[in-house]
């Protein structure tokens, strides 16, 4: 059904968009130079910085209704004025991705919403809204029939789902001819967006492991008693803006660029841009030792690989071991004294392994920077 | 001895009603007189519903002249719960100075309706004593339910029938899901109490069990130690002639079938390139206007001589024996070459035309 009707209804069915002048063209062009890893990375994280400080301003429902509003136009509407856009929009296998950012969005703002609430509450001294009420419910029937009830829509929107759209099933496989660009599922698609900056021993095994340890440990490591049972933001700062940067920018932003935004060769499109298969684009990296010996010292790489990567070595070690410790009589030490040293140390650890992803980014768009260490001999690159 | 009493659990009409409304009028929640019979209602099909209503319901079938009411009843132990319940109301209400209870209560200090005062004089037997029921004595209680009932009217809600009806004696309310559910916990709670032995014995065999499943699934594991199809293609094969490969370029004839590119570099060298990606595995493409493999997954880039030189891949893509055979290139995958471990310069890594 919707095959027919929305390209029909968009394109003319020739590959054309409904609507199209010079001033849109621009905008078009201004939105495509803009959303390269470069510019649109530090664009998100602003937004994520002024969402966190003005939470109390952004969750008011007139406030919140009118940027769903705008965002739905900007979102839906353009693949009334992008041909491009409208494809990649309208493909069975990303309709998962609307349907997360949408369901993102609503959770995020009930969040947001009860913390502001209570966060104004609470300055003001007033018990919380819901501060009377019995905290235990029964399992039965409160729990079950929620879930049971969810149950039922959830299956039956699977029901109408799968019965709209059709399967993306693509040609057999053939291993001369893999599918350009290969994809991994959708929900893996942050963790392809990494390998692009990792060797795969680091984004592939280390990174995932760490995100699954890390996730353990944080019921250990979290001991503030604060805020529990209620949503606030004001109490559990340091919490909420790491957990909140990890998952939505390192995690669901790089979903989204690696489901609309990354075309064939695995290359950077903009979300109005053609898929050209043929682009070229100047990606030559250069590895840490490349830069520290033959770049500044002017001469050839050393044959001994560890002295050769001494550097590279030097600084991973810094970051990974010595950096923790450095929070922790620096700029830390109140939250060292707080947590104690084994819960401090695990939780540094995990922020700073964490850390190096946006760290290799920036370095790789800014110096081109392919590997801290680059053992190939070992196997062993970061 | 304890005390006991009679509740009705289910009532039902024989043929022959005669549709004289007396039923309906003694009992309204249970008995609805329709054109040409009376009929059970609905609710009152359950014995939770009439056991409350028993005095009205063996009023109505002792004032039945036809006799077409029939019941059954348990002994139930326990004082009758609507017994002396009107008095403690009546007594309730002048003490309470006038509140939202008066108009129930009112009408229980209203007179009696006769026919429900004349019954009340003698202990009757209910009329399924002859169908073997057991017979059940009627004791002075209160109100007659048609009273209770009109002081709501006709058309009033249920729950407002029901709240004058537990007002007035007539009926219990529920107990509550929560408190069902606690009591069965409760119960259950006393039925799992074990001894020590017999809880050492439960662990034990769970832990048997659990170990007893444990192994069988490593003895199953067992046959995933060896592979379950021998029959692969070989390792060595001919790629044709020499002479196919006369001009500087990369052949893609074996890609498919055997992971191999024949490339005849520009410096007359000809090597066998695997096909797999050195970051992640996956098969790159040749991009022959761009002079370079391009892996579609992460984007790595190779020169037509294999070495990365873009995106993610830590090494250059590696290369397979090739050797000649008279005139024929023969390739050997068993034996790989690896440029970041200087074996590209060994014998066998390349032939030079």
């Amino acid at each position: 059904m919707t095959q027919f009707i929305i390209p029909t209804l968009a394109s003319g069915g020739a590959g054309k968009p409904f609507f199209t002048n010079p001033a849109i063209e621009k905008i078009k062009d201004l939105v495509n130079a803009l959303s390269v890893p470069e510019f649109s990375l530090p664009i998100f994280t602003v937004g994520f910085i002024l969402m966190m400080l003005w939470y109390r301003k952004w969750t008011k429902p007139k406030v919140i209704i009118a940027l769903t509003a705008g965002a739905c136009v900007f979102y839906f509407g353009s693949m009334l004025i992008d041909y491009n856009y409208l494809l990649i929009l309208k493909k069975p296998d990303n309709v998962p991705i609307t349907i997360m950012l949408l369901a993102m969005g609503l959770c995020l703002w009930v969040a947001f919403r009860q913390a502001a609430i209570n966060d104004a509450r609470l300055e003001a001294g007033l018990p919380l809204p819901d501060a009377d009420k019995e905290d235990k419910v029964l399992v039965w029937p409160d729990l079950v029939y929620t879930e049971m009830i969810c149950m039922v829509l959830a299956s039956a929107a699977l029901v109408l789902w799968s019965i709209v759209l059709r399967a993306p099933l693509e040609s057999p496989a053939n291993p001369a001819g893999p599918p350009n660009p290969s994809k991994a599922p959708w929900y893996f698609l942050g963790l392809q967006e990494m390998l692009v900056y990792f060797d795969p021993w680091i984004a592939g095994v280390i990174l995932p492991g760490l995100i699954v340890t890390g996730l353990i440990a944080m019921p250990y490591i979290d001991i503030n008693p604060k805020g529990n049972g209620f949503y606030t933001i004001a109490q559990r700062k340091f919490a909420l803006w790491v957990w909140l940067f990890g998952f939505l920018i390192l995690w669901v932003v790089l979903i989204v660029f690696g489901t609309f935004l990354r075309g064939p060769n695995w290359n950077f499109f903009g979300p109005y841009e053609y898929w050209d298969s043929h682009l070229q684009v100047p990606l030559t990296n250069i590895n840490l030792s490349d830069y520290f010996w033959v770049f500044g010292l002017g001469q050839p790489l050393p044959k001994n690989p560890f002295a050769r990567e001494a550097v590279g070595i030097v600084f991973t070690a810094f970051w990974c071991l010595a950096l923790p410790v450095v929070l922790a009589r620096t700029v830390m030490y109140r939250m060292y004294n707080q947590m104690g040293s084994t819960r401090f140390y695990i939780m540094a650890f995990h922020l700073v392994i964490m850390a190096m992803l946006p760290l290799k980014m920036v370095l790789r768009w800014l110096f081109t920077l392919k590997y801290f260490v680059y053992l190939p001999e070992f196997n062993l690159n970061i | 001895m304890a005390e006991t009493h009679q509740e009705v659990v289910k009532v039902w009409i024989a043929p022959g009603c005669i549709v004289c409304d007396s039923c309906e009028t003694d009992c309204p929640p249970v008995f609805d007189v329709q054109e040409e019979t009376c009929v059970i209602r609905p609710e009152a099909l359950k014995a939770d519903f009439t056991k409350p209503l028993t005095p009205s319901i063996i009023t109505a079938a002792e004032g039945c002249p036809v006799d077409v009411i029939k019941f059954e009843t348990i002994e139930v132990e326990g004082p009758e719960p609507w017994a002396g319940q009107e008095e403690a109301a009546a007594a309730a209400a002048p003490a309470g100075g006038g509140g939202a209870a008066k108009p129930a209560v009112a009408i229980l200090e209203g007179p009696p309706d006769p026919k429900w005062a004349g019954l009340l004089q003698t202990s009757h037997t209910s009329g399924s004593r002859s169908a073997g029921g057991p017979g059940v004595t009627i004791r002075q209680a209160k109100a007659p339910a048609e009273a209770v009932a009109s002081t709501v009217g006709r058309g009033a809600p249920p729950d407002a029938l029901a709240a004058a009806m537990v007002g007035s004696g007539y009926s219990r309310p529920a107990p509550s899901v929560a408190d069902r559910i606690r009591q069965k916990a409760g119960l259950l709670a006393d039925a799992a109490k074990m001894t020590r032995r017999q809880f050492s014995t439960a662990l034990a065999l769970a832990w048997g069990a659990l170990a007893a499943t444990f192994a069988t699934a490593g003895a199953a594991l067992q046959s995933f130690m060896v592979p379950k199809v021998t029959k692969e293609p070989p390792s060595v094969f001919r790629a044709g002639k020499l002479g196919e490969y006369a001009e500087p370029g990369v052949y893609e004839q074996f890609k498919g079938s055997q992971g191999v590119w024949i490339v005849h570099q520009a410096n007359g060298e000809i090597v066998a390139i695997s096909t797999t990606c050195t970051h992640l595995g996956c098969i790159p493409n040749w991009l022959q206007s761009d002079q370079k493999f391009k892996c579609p997954c992460h984007g790595s880039g190779f020169y037509v001589n294999g070495v990365n030189f873009e995106g993610p891949a830590p090494r250059p893509l590696e290369r397979y024996k090739i050797s000649l055979e008279g005139e024929y290139i023969v390739v050997d995958k068993s034996t790989k070459f690896r440029q970041e471990l200087g074996q590209w310069t060994f014998p066998g890594a390349s032939i030079n035309v």
